[in-house]
């Protein structure tokens, strides 16, 4: 067994804010990539909101550092084999892409329609290897927390993928908080297949833990898994998208609802290894 | 040429001079500690405590209460996870066997605490690094043995070619054996592609704190990266479904 390493809140938030990056930008590349006309605003709102939050990432990362100053360090080396390594340069190329779509969308705007066109095949090429960056970004911090020796994360193969779920539920739902966007029916049939999904890997992680399981569900971290993971980060929502998916206040509400779920899956998840 | 210690438990009579030893050379302060319930202390390898020894108190198949003392440090592993998941390189391999920690290229990160499955390295709050025995690399370059070694006055720690020191356990397991000393058995010859500390145990790894099995941390990074792989499939062709559908009511 490892020691705990108490990774902090800045933790906590770089897993939520880095997972919220990652989700709006896959999902606004695979807007660019097939969404044609009915993608636009997605795959606009998606790229805006990504490199800011991408931006936070490692400034969230330095703080935790135990030296701060040598943040730089982690790119010395290349080291296929170690997820923080292949993570750090991940986040790197990540935030590059990021910068590229938004430029490529903002300078679409100030051109005639020929030229524009054009642009837009460049940035549905940038898309492609930014998407694959973007998954690898939602899922490498729980590949990273499974390659230790601390309960719950030691070998755990589910964390990467629920992630991955979990980072497209709170990109949508980051998405949908523009106002005007909220009620789009796209976002919600992207939010029940993100829901779906999130669901059926959480119940793979959970069985996969076994007896160890029993942290979340009637241990110590039980009222936040019920509470926050559970019925404010998936239930509601659902039940809001739905049945009252035509209000404009609901689905706001629904989509704070899925941003607190999502955070709360990222504490628990790292404060279960840490307890 | 790899070299090892030989940790003989059967020798260890549980006097910690190789606990002192090692803080005397490495400049490590003393720890303020608690009773425990035991005379074993600190508590845990620490930042300040590279090495200590655990008293361990199990009732032999007497009914009588039994110590077993074992000299606890880095095992510098062949496989080793902390050396793996380090990404900035600090941690890295000696020629002769020892995994080094380079305090000048340590940044904090505190991965290879996690991921030590012997509960070793330890992050140093006061120097915001990793720490943990490095085997006394400026000792043994410059031909001395290791100080925990060279104090030990009982025979129970050795230093030698590993091949030498698994050699010596095998002859050392095969006497107690022969004395009716409860047998004995050999840990680190093959864990983690072998250790570069072998033991020589009287009873079970678990009884020592050993695991009998212990996981090289990065195992799992295939299987995980074959399952996120999988869910962002899953979640590409969804996101294809879900922009390509015809929308019922109130689509644009």
């Amino acid at each position: 067994m490892g020691k705990n390493p108490a990774w902090s809140w800045y933790i906590v938030w770089y897993f939520f804010v880095g997972g919220m990056a990652a989700g709006a930008y896959f999902l606004a590349a695979l807007a660019d990539l097939f969404g044609r006309e009915r993608g636009r605003s997605v795959a606009r709102i998606g790229y805006g909101l990504a490199v800011p939050l991408a931006a936070l990432c490692p400034v969230l990362l330095t703080l935790d550092l135990g030296m701060p100053v040598r943040t730089f360090y982690m790119f010395r080396l290349f080291k296929p084999g170690s997820p923080m390594s292949v993570g750090s340069w991940a986040l790197l190329g990540f935030g590059l892409f990021a910068l590229v779509s938004l430029a490529l969308v903002l300078a679409e705007g100030r051109m005639e329609p020929a030229r524009a066109l054009a642009l837009g095949r460049i940035r549905q090429v940038v898309a492609i290897p930014g998407m694959l960056l973007g998954f690898f970004i939602a899922s490498y911090t729980g590949v990273l927390l499974g390659a230790t020796n601390r309960p719950v994360w030691g070998g755990n193969a589910w964390i990467g993928p629920l992630f991955i779920a979990s980072a497209a539920s709170t990109g949508i739902a980051a998405i949908a908080l523009w106002p005007a966007r909220a009620r789009l029916p796209v976002l919600r049939r992207l939010d029940l297949m993100a829901t779906g999904l999130e669901v059926l890997l959480l119940v793979l992680f959970l069985q996969s833990l076994g007896a160890g399981a029993a942290v979340f569900l009637t241990g110590s971290l039980a009222p936040l898994f019920w509470g926050a993971v559970v019925a404010a980060g998936i239930a509601l929502p659902f039940l809001v998208q739905a049945f009252f998916w035509r209000g404009r206040g609901p689905a706001l509400a629904a989509a704070v609802l899925v941003l607190v779920g999502g955070f709360a899956l990222r504490y628990l998840v790292l404060l279960s290894g840490q307890a | 040429m790899a070299k090892a210690i030989l940790v003989d438990t059967s020798k260890c009579i549980g006097c910690r001079g190789c606990q002192v030893a090692c803080k005397q050379w490495h400049g490590l302060p003393a720890e303020p500690t608690r009773f425990q319930g035991s005379y074993e202390n600190p508590p845990d390898l620490s930042a300040k405590t590279w090495r200590k020894v655990r008293f361990i108190e199990t009732a032999g198949e007497d009914g009588r209460l039994r110590w077993r003392f074992i000299s606890d440090a880095c095992k510098h592993c062949t496989d080793a996870s902390c050396l793996a998941v380090c990404p900035t390189g600090a941690l890295y391999r000696r020629p002769w066997g020892a995994v080094d920690l380079n305090q000048e290229v340590c940044n904090g990160c505190r991965y290879c605490a996690a991921a030590c499955p012997y509960g070793v390295v330890t992050f140093n709050e006061a120097t915001g690094r990793a720490d943990k025995c490095i085997l006394c690399p400026d000792r043994v370059e410059a031909g001395l043995q290791p100080a925990c070694v060279t104090t030990c006055p009982t025979g129970a720690l050795t230093f030698g070619d590993r091949e030498a020191i698994l050699a010596r356990a095998k002859r050392r397991v095969a006497a107690l054996t022969g004395r009716g000393k409860n047998g004995g058995r050999i840990y680190g010859e093959s864990e983690l592609g072998g250790l570069h500390t072998i033991y020589v145990l009287q009873d079970t790894p678990a009884t020592y704190g050993l695991p009998e099995k212990p996981r090289f941390a990065t195992a799992s990074v295939f299987s995980s990266s074959l399952t996120s792989i999988l869910a962002s499939v899953v979640m590409g062709v969804g996101a294809l479904v879900a922009f390509r559908q015809r929308g019922g009511r109130g689509e644009e």
